[in-house]
């Protein structure tokens, strides 16, 4: 009867097991995998396939984009995507479907579909097209002047970005700088890649450009485009070191102190009952306890000891 | 659908279970050492040529190996988990990039640290078996007392006495935890700044090794009042 029983049991174990491994392959991702070429210019979601897009210029992720990212390839690399995956990203390497190709070459022969002035620390804020306009093409006859690149390396600069139709990559066309108070503006797109570093972006190393000062009539607009940057990078905020002991001088000697009063207190005080109790019971004839009461006292002076070593050892 | 619904029933059934089996190894031994020694077959048990100390040391160490079977059998199941349930999606058997990304966390681990981190595994597993010594005399001495102090309802006393004894640990446990953060860890924290690469982890390992003295010295100190308690006080009513 007792055998049956736990024949029963057994079977119902089996065919619980059986279920759980079976349900958890119930349980698959219906979602496509990413893959990725062996030659790499080719990346593969399901049925939709992303091409490796070799930028003329750089691109950059404008403020307001929205976009996924982590999804890992087998390589562990992770695929950065932007909400409707018309673009993806793996590392700095950009892939865009036929949609996005087109879209990205728009851009890149300058027929933006928006406008942006980028801050030097990350801020961004659109502008009118009309404003991008009079930047861009500026009246016949706009006073222009020459500068060495190198005088507007300190210079306050606000980066004119086109941005393509899906709102996600902007490129920069140009730059705004405030020079000795005046507006200039610089159109990247005229100048030759002598003017650039390895990574497309505007150098001041060398060289001369010459610089559209802008209209009186373009300042407000431009100024309450400033203003009006209202997608802003995160702000690194220093939490500073409250409450953790800086490597210091003063704070070195604070840290030996309170280390030494620890150890003291963990090391040698706390130790001392067990080490009494160790002691006397065994020796104790009216309570007659046994030896083994001399391993306790063992036990605590070791605890001591190894205090004690690591009170010398600490620099 | 029906495998998908069973495959969620499963998964929460496990999120269960997996920390409730956890104490029933111990508690299965814990009613096994209360049967044997404070109700009738404790008449058997002590008439036996075999010392109260080797009694009481054969079901804590029974008590002990028990617990670790059972997380080292949680641990397999984990394990069995972790490489079935992620669903290979490219034509593969298995799925193994979860045990690929432990790898990768095992070997920076060695990279970090060397042989050191052989130190550190064998100090670690012999913490958790002196928690786990701990945590066995700490019930069994509040069985003992309570069965030796009530006449009546020892089960309920041993319970009153865990419940009060826990508390009173656990409070003494938290004010050194904080006091040991504040004076010795964050200090060794800054002072190890200081120190070489090979000084620095012979001072971990000295602190982990007292560390695993006070655990051993409070579990021994349960174990010989529990002990003391056999020998002198029980008495088979």
């Amino acid at each position: 009867m007792k055998r049956n029983k736990m024949k029963i049991l057994y079977f119902a174990l089996a065919c619980i097991l059986l279920f759980s491994v079976l349900s958890t392959v119930a349980l698959a991702s219906e979602d496509p995998a990413w893959e990725l070429s062996d030659d790499e210019t080719e990346l593969y979601y399901g049925s939709k396939t992303f091409t490796l897009y070799e930028p003329y210029f750089p691109l950059t992720i404008v403020g307001d984009a929205v976009y996924s990212y982590d999804y890992a390839l087998d390589d562990y690399r992770s695929v950065d995507t932007n909400h409707n995956a018309v673009y993806a990203e793996v590392g700095i390497l950009h892939y865009v479907t036929e949609e996005g190709t087109s879209a990205l070459d728009r851009l890149m022969e300058g027929e933006a579909s928006s406008y942006m002035l980028m801050s030097q620390h990350g801020a961004c804020g659109e502008i009118s097209d009309a404003l991008a306009a009079k930047l861009t093409r500026p009246e016949k006859g706009a006073e222009t002047r020459t500068f060495d690149v190198r005088d507007l390396e300190d210079a306050l600069y606000y980066t004119l970005l086109g941005v393509e139709s899906y709102g996600f990559y902007g490129c920069a066309y140009g730059a705004v700088y405030l020079y000795e108070s005046e507006y200039y503006y610089i159109h990247y797109m005229d100048l030759g890649n002598q003017y650039f570093d390895s990574y497309g972006n505007f150098s001041y190393r060398r060289g001369t450009v010459e610089a559209v000062k802008l209209s009186a009539e373009i300042i407000p607009e431009l100024q309450y485009a400033e203003k009006d940057m209202k997608y802003r990078p995160l702000e690194y905020i220093d939490l500073g070191d409250n409450g953790n002991f800086d490597p210091g001088t003063d704070d070195l000697f604070s840290a030996r102190s309170a280390f030494s009063t620890g150890m003291v207190f963990f090391g040698i005080m706390a130790p001392i009952p067990f080490l009494v109790i160790g002691l006397v019971f065994p020796r104790s004839h009216r309570k007659g306890y046994p030896k083994y009461w001399y391993i306790l006292a063992g036990v605590a002076g070791l605890w001591m000891l190894l205090a004690i070593l690591l009170m010398i050892l600490v620099p | 659908m029906f495998l998908f619904i069973m495959g969620i029933v499963f998964l929460f059934a496990c999120f269960i279970a997996i920390p409730v089996s956890f104490f029933v190894p111990q508690v299965l031994c814990c009613v096994r050492y209360y049967k044997n020694f404070f109700t009738d077959e404790g008449y058997l048990t002590f008439t036996l040529p075999v010392s109260r100390k080797t009694l009481l040391l054969s079901k804590m160490v029974n008590t002990v190996l028990w617990s670790v079977i059972h997380g080292l059998l949680l641990l397999v199941s984990g394990a069995i988990v972790i490489t079935i349930a992620p669903v290979p999606n490219r034509g593969q058997l298995l799925d193994l990039r979860i045990w690929q990304g432990i790898g990768r966390i095992l070997e920076d681990v060695w990279e970090y640290l060397g042989a050191w981190s052989l130190v550190y595994l064998l100090e670690g597993i012999l913490m958790v078996l002196a928690a786990t010594w701990f945590g066995c005399a700490l019930i069994y001495m509040c069985m003992t007392i309570g069965a030796v102090v009530a006449k009546k309802h020892k089960v309920l006393a041993a319970f009153g006495i865990y419940y009060g004894v826990n508390m009173g640990f656990s409070f003494v446990m938290q004010i050194a935890m904080v006091l040991g953060l504040v004076f010795v860890v964050l200090p060794l924290g800054a002072l190890l700044a200081e120190a070489t690469y090979g000084m620095a982890c012979t001072l971990v390992a000295l602190l982990l090794l007292m560390i695993l003295m006070i655990e051993v010295a409070v579990a021994c100190l349960f174990h010989f009042l529990t002990l003391g308690k056999l020998e002198q006080k029980l008495n088979l009513s």
